[in-house]
């Protein structure tokens, strides 16, 4: 039996009188992946933080043991404010965060954070270490890339270079922070199969994640979090299988949304949304949208599937008009933007952002904001948009909090209170851009419930962006995958997994399995292990 | 980029001159005024001999035509960077404001490293601990650095400095001299940088890179020195340019106070004797001054972030 690589009891972080952590205890064994689980507000990123020594500073920190393997020895770390903490991080422990791209110094170059994270660690920071640790992170060609500032990555060479520089080290532990937000399902596949590969070779992994896919494909232990304390904890295939806590049961029914997709509705007449050969270059980034061609008739919910820079924001800020087009030709509701308008067009779409605190002024109240739009368009009176404001709200289920701003409200709400939002001019097509991405998994299938209902209510037409399948089979008739600017795919949404024939599409399909599917891989991964 | 900001900056100038020109000939009075008040010369001839006296001088020095028509007279003349005559000493304008640049270029440059140097240094040292006794000092610092009045602080600090040192009150503008005016300069401009640099920092520390640097084992000195203050830093640089032109306003005032011989102080002189090529002068030269040095900015920024320069062409 081998030592833990870091063991922790009785770890508690205080802010003033609010106590986030309270009494946790976490034995890390090598060779292991251990998650953390919770909710928001579960104390399990302050976890994280604690783990590294990185509390953020009025937080205190205290703990009966805190013990980190460091070579050939035990580092006591308990201590508050231990100035041990800057020889053993990065060296003994590295942190994997949560958003590859913004983890990296933007206005330095590749080689130089490489060297830099090197010498930090004892190394030598040659120029072969330097190709070394890039070839390991994944580039074929260390030399190409070694010379580029980190702003002129893309989002998947972000992702390898970041998990590269913090496991080049051969820390006994990683921390990985909730990576599952900000990359798309494939991303999020390898980096699964980095992780599970760092415990191969006997570090103690520690993934922090309210992801239940990606906790049941690679957790050997876990821990749940509830407001601060261990609400249970031990090997994945128990707490899973057989949750006590009631904590655990919500997470693990609210992770996968429930395939309702509703009837196809027939369109009529012009349809919502035709786009045809939609050409946009950026002269920096070169052919983003190289020919999309979709439709979207009256009624009908279409998703669109695809990887992070597959072209998806683009194409949705071509819909609204927030970019011009290169080439191709747009209709919304039959009518081509140069002829009708886009003052006129745009009350006819409305978006959903995708970060729905970013999209609301925080010095507005709920009302306000839902009465933004018709202020805009000047409909009606002020009494009649306020009404109008007050019902929707009510109608998203915020009755009762118009006077709040989106400071006081959860990011949950702040999502309700954009869904209002999009709604208040009776939009002919909604546009949804990973509209449960920022959310929690409880609160996931609620949001999702209610953009299904108010689409069917208003008679609507919607098209739904995500990297995540079940979120568009939950919601949409026919789902088209997005690849390198083109529709590769486009199938009724229920026929997809049968007959989906582009690699791309089998992909995103293999890395979020149906419940049977997942099941089976669940019971060869226990056979194995 | 460069192309574009040369027609921005005629463009700019060509407004500027024309307001500079009707300003300058809508206050009360002109130059035949002053030199018949001041002279005394009226109690000696009889009012018709002063009227043609007024007259024949007035024609010489050009103001008996139109305002447009004296504007592109001048205009003319300036493209060919002829500035005309000054209306009180006979001699070209160019000439006596050659003279005097060498002056005013150092002490604008020295004040503004001066400015620089020392918002860098505190807003570093006060978002080092946020709330923290050093953030306090130097806040209440900056607060009082930015009430004062620089004619205040500048005759204070001459007075206490000629006092306990011997700084030299007056003499030829030299090294010896510089300091202390550059530092009222600095002073003056530094709060606000300072502040925003402080804010700038902080937003900056609490970024997933700078954590991720953090993680590595960086340390808080690597942090901010290797990480943190070039994000910080560069988009400051705009305001930083930006306060040269409030650095001209001071040091008009600096120059008078400390006899500094430099082209403000000559401008004040002109101002009052109503010697119009010379303060039209003045003013395109401020003015040209200005546009070069934000451009410079511009540069400077597109250099040291790249991406600055590409998210103009994304926007464009």
């Amino acid at each position: 039996m081998t030592a833990s690589a870091m063991s922790v009891s009785g770890l508690s972080v205080t802010y003033g009188q609010q106590v986030v952590l309270d009494g946790v205890d976490l034995d890390l064994r090598p060779g292991c992946v251990h998650v953390v689980m919770g909710a928001s507000g579960s104390g399990k990123t302050t976890l994280l933080r604690a783990l590294i020594g990185m509390v953020p500073a009025p937080g205190r920190v205290s703990a009966r043991r805190l013990l980190l393997r460091a070579g050939e020895r035990d580092v006591d770390l308990s201590a508050p404010h231990s100035s041990a903490w800057r020889r053993v991080r990065g060296r003994h422990v590295g942190l994997i965060a949560q958003d590859p791209a913004q983890a990296l110094t933007a206005l330095r170059r590749v080689a130089s954070l490489v060297r830099e994270a090197d010498r930090l660690t004892g190394g030598d920071a040659g120029r072969e270490r330097v190709e070394q640790v890039l070839r390991q992170a994944g580039f074929a060609d260390p030399r190409a890339v070694a010379s580029r500032y980190c702003f002129e990555l893309s989002g998947g060479m972000a992702q390898r270079l970041g998990v590269g520089l913090a496991i080049a080290p051969r820390p006994a532990v990683v921390l990985a922070d909730e990576p599952s937000t900000a990359l798309d399902g494939i991303a999020r596949a390898g980096l699964a199969a980095t992780l599970r590969e760092m415990a191969h070779t006997g570090a103690a992994v520690v993934l922090v994640t309210h992801d239940v896919t990606l906790a049941t494909g690679l957790a050997d232990d876990v821990t749940v979090l509830h407001a601060g304390r261990v609400a249970e904890a031990g090997p994945a295939s128990d707490i899973l299988a057989a949750p006590q806590h009631e904590a655990t049961r919500r997470l693990i029914n609210g992770a996968r949304p429930r395939p309702a997709a509703p009837a196809p509705h027939q369109g009529t007449g012009a349809g919502a949304l035709s786009v045809r050969g939609l050409h946009k270059r950026y002269r920096s980034t070169g052919l983003v949208l190289d020919g999309v061609d979709l439709d979207v008739a009256d009624g009908e919910v279409v998703g669109i599937a695809g990887r992070s820079g597959a072209g998806k924001t683009t194409l949705l800020r071509c819909l609204v008009g927030l970019e011009r087009p290169d080439g191709g030709e747009l209709r919304i509701a039959g009518r081509l933007p140069a002829e009708a308008g886009w003052r006129a067009l745009r009350r006819l779409v409305q978006v959903v952002p995708q970060d729905p605190r970013a999209s609301l002024n925080p010095w507005r109240t709920a009302r306000e904001l839902v009465a933004d739009p018709l202020d805009a368009h000047r409909i009606g009176t002020r009494a009649e948009r306020r009404t109008r404001a007050g019902a929707l709200l009510d109608r998203v289920g915020l009755a009762g909090l118009g006077d709040r701003r989106p400071g006081q409200l959860s990011t949950g709400q702040c999502q309700r209170v954009a869904i209002a939002r999009a709604l208040a001019l009776r939009p002919r097509l909604l546009i949804a851009d990973e509209p449960v991405t920022a959310l929690d998994a409880p609160l996931r299938q609620g949001v999702l419930d209610l953009l299904h209902d108010l689409v069917a209510e208003h008679d609507m037409a919607a098209l739904v962006i995500s990297h995540d399948l079940y979120v568009l089979e939950a919601l949409c008739h026919r789902i088209a995958v997005l690849d390198a600017g083109r529709i590769v795919e486009d199938l009724p949404a229920t026929a997809l997994r049968d007959r989906g024939t582009h690699p791309l599409t089998r992909a995103l399909i293999d890395c979020q399995p149906t419940e049977v599917s997942m099941a089976e891989s669940n019971r060869v991964h226990g056979d194995r292990g | 980029m460069i192309a574009r900001g040369v027609v921005t900056a005629a463009g700019l100038l060509l407004v500027a001159s024309v307001l500079v020109f009707v300003l300058v000939r809508a206050a009360p009075g002109d130059a035949v005024d002053v030199e018949f008040g001041e002279s005394g010369a009226s109690a000696l001839l009889s009012s018709e001999e002063e009227a043609a006296a007024r007259a024949q001088r007035a024609r010489e020095l050009g103001l008996d035509r139109s305002v447009p028509e004296q504007y592109v007279r001048w205009l003319s003349r300036v493209v060919r960077l002829d500035l005309g005559i000054s209306f009180r000493t006979g001699r070209p304008v160019a000439d006596e404001l050659v003279e005097r640049v060498p002056a005013s270029a150092a002490l604008g440059g020295a004040g503004f490293l001066v400015a620089l140097a020392g918002a860098w240094l505190i807003g570093l040292l006060s978002a080092r601990r946020p709330g923290g006794l050093l953030d306090h000092v130097l806040r209440l610092l900056s607060l009082a650095a930015t009430a004062v009045p620089t004619f205040l602080l500048g005759s204070l600090a001459l007075r206490y400095a000629a006092e306990w040192i011997g700084y030299p009150i007056a003499g030829e503008a030299s090294w010896r001299r510089l300091w202390l005016p550059a530092v009222v300069l600095g002073v003056g401009a530094m709060p606000v940088v300072a502040r925003l640099l402080r804010a700038s920092l902080i937003s900056e520390y609490g970024r997933p890179y700078a954590l991720a640097a953090r993680a590595r084992g960086a340390s808080p000195a690597r942090v901010t020195f290797r990480h943190v203050m070039r994000p910080a830093f560069t988009p400051l640089l705009t305001l930083a340019g930006l306060t040269l032109a409030s650095l001209v306003a001071a040091s008009v005032i600096t120059e008078v106070i400390f006899s500094w011989p430099g082209v403000s102080e000559y401008a004040v002189a002109a101002i009052s004797a109503k010697d119009y090529p010379v303060v039209q002068a003045y003013l395109l030269l401020v003015v040209v001054v200005v546009v070069v040095v934000n451009r410079a900015v511009d540069v400077i920024q597109h250099l040291l972030d790249p991406r600055v320069g590409q998210a103009a062409e994304v926007m464009a």
